[in-house]
């Protein structure tokens, strides 16, 4: 069920948590979060989710190169500032490196 | 564009056209795209969970020429996955394994078999020469290796990975698609992401993975459809929900980028901060502040114990656990919510059944603020070996 808004009004948004960092976010696959903006996600990570922000964040605030972040579909690094807004159906996935064959 | 398009095709015999006859009736393939196949050359890099069905599916569809690297043996922890081998195989090379089967399933596809780890001695010599690889390997390393040696050498790769029960599969080193690299430029720190053995992975996954990589392949090969160029399809058998995002080629890449500083191989064992060897006991990379098992005890019998946590499931303690120094059980995936429960400045000792969850959980509690926090080093099983006999190693 996709909630359009929270309680703040703003956009209850998705992030996907892939299975390899769930030990990070207590066995959750998905987390939502109230946000206008892409940027205010991941502030919204750092500030409930230190497990997961110190696996995504680099020491200087940047993702980590061995780890991805889509907002719907598209690269986060690729993404000008129009495109960071989020909706209620939007999603964030985090894309790790696996090696698993 | 058909890779190998214009090549001279050498005709199918009678049976071959009987043999192929459902899927040379298929439009896209015909009697061309079938002669295709039978002239293409395929190398699957790992003969494991992903390489198997690759394999499988590419001799059934009469790939005509079909290399396999492979340099470990079949070992019956990996028959549930590893569909390529069966049971008497094990203890026999996997590539030995893997021709005796492509040979009953299609005695016509001309096998040929590496029993060697690739490595960057090896690589361009093993790789020169093949229309698409296919990259079922298992480790890092392996990984940045094969990707490099196919930008080197112009030849599309078909990446899988897989991990517990989610795995990803792209095609790289296309046209002007991106590469591994420009997707993940850093590999993670060695002890970062466990390995299969350690983490486990569901048996039917690399099935899923590895049949689309040979899909993939395919299309390569006849130049039909839409590869999985500048896309990673993410799979999730749990939710059961197939995904993708957009790739990009990297400017900055350093192996396909528009000014790349990877010319030739590199030492990837170092590039990749540890051994290649995925099954390596990570007690032998101290890479978090660590704790011996006889210095434990003899914290212990000084009195002096440390809070111990034993981050492995509740199925392995009850195989065997400290719970008589008082040890406690948090699996791995609940430690967040005990960390109110913990005293930072308390010293915590953290064990798993070798020391590499163990670890994970040492980084995860330094990251917020545990300063003494140590890994028992080689785990339980490394207390069963010096210190408690009487506790059964698994």
């Amino acid at each position: 069920m996709i909630v359009a808004a929270g309680v703040s009004g703003l956009p209850r948004m998705t992030v996907h948590v892939p299975g390899s960092l769930r030990e990070l976010t207590g066995g959750r696959g998905r987390l939502h979060f109230e946000a206008r903006t892409v940027d205010e996600v991941l502030e919204r990570i750092r500030e409930t989710e230190p497990l997961l922000a110190g696996r995504l964040f680099a020491d200087d605030g940047s993702v980590r190169r061995y780890i991805n972040l889509f907002l719907n579909g598209s690269d986060l690094r690729h993404l000008e500032t129009a495109d960071r807004t989020v909706s209620s159906d939007s999603v964030l996935s985090i894309v790790p490196s696996v090696a698993g064959g | 564009m058909a890779i190998g398009a214009g090549r001279r095709v050498a005709g199918l015999t009678p049976e071959e056209t009987l043999r192929y006859h459902r899927q040379i009736i298929l439009p896209q393939v015909g009697p061309a795209g079938q002669e295709r196949l039978k002239q293409a050359s395929v190398l699957i890099v790992g003969a494991g969970g992903l390489g198997s069905p690759a394999a499988l599916y590419l001799a059934a569809a009469g790939v005509g020429r079909l290399g396999v690297v492979d340099g470990d043996v079949v070992e019956l922890s990996n028959l549930h996955r590893q569909v390529l081998h069966d049971t008497p195989s094990v203890g026999r090379s996997k590539t030995e394994s893997a021709g005796r089967r492509i040979a009953r399933i299609n005695p016509d596809v001309r096998f040929e078999e590496y029993p060697v780890r690739l490595d960057s001695g090896n690589a361009m010599r093993v790789l020169d020469g093949w229309d698409v690889v296919v990259d079922g390997s298992d480790n890092f390393p392996t990984r940045y290796l094969v990707n490099d040696a196919c930008v080197l050498l112009g030849i599309p790769f078909v990446y899988g990975a897989i991990f517990r029960f989610e795995g990803q599969a792209s095609v790289f080193a296309h046209g002007d698609g991106p590469c591994y690299r420009c997707l993940f430029r850093h590999p993670p720190p060695p002890d970062m992401v466990p390995s299969c053995a350690e983490a486990g992975v569901l048996g039917v996954l690399p099935g899923l993975v590895g049949t689309i990589q040979a899909t993939e392949a395919i299309k390569l090969v006849l130049g039909i459809g839409d590869p999985l160029v500048g896309r990673l399809l993410l799979v999730d058998t749990l939710a059961m929900q197939f995904r993708e995002v957009e790739l990009r080629r990297d400017p900055e890449c350093a192996a396909c980028g528009d000014a790349p500083t990877i010319t030739e191989l590199i030492d990837y064992e170092e590039f990749c901060g540890g051994g290649a060897e995925p099954l390596a006991e990570p007690h032998e990379r101290p890479l978090v502040p660590e704790i011996d098992v006889e210095e434990l005890r003899a914290r212990i019998g000084m009195g002096q114990p440390p809070r111990i946590l034993d981050v492995r499931e509740p199925h392995e303690w009850r195989i065997s656990n400290l719970e008589a120094y008082g040890a406690r059980l948090v699996p791995l995936g609940q430690l967040q919510d005990v960390l109110d429960e913990l005293d930072p400045a308390e010293d915590v000792v953290i064990y798993c059944r070798t020391g590499h969850r163990s670890a994970i959980a040492v980084k995860q509690l330094m990251s917020v603020g545990f300063e003494k926090a140590l890994n028992l080093r080689g785990g339980i099983n490394e207390w069963a070996r010096r210190i408690d006999p009487s506790l059964p190693t698994y």
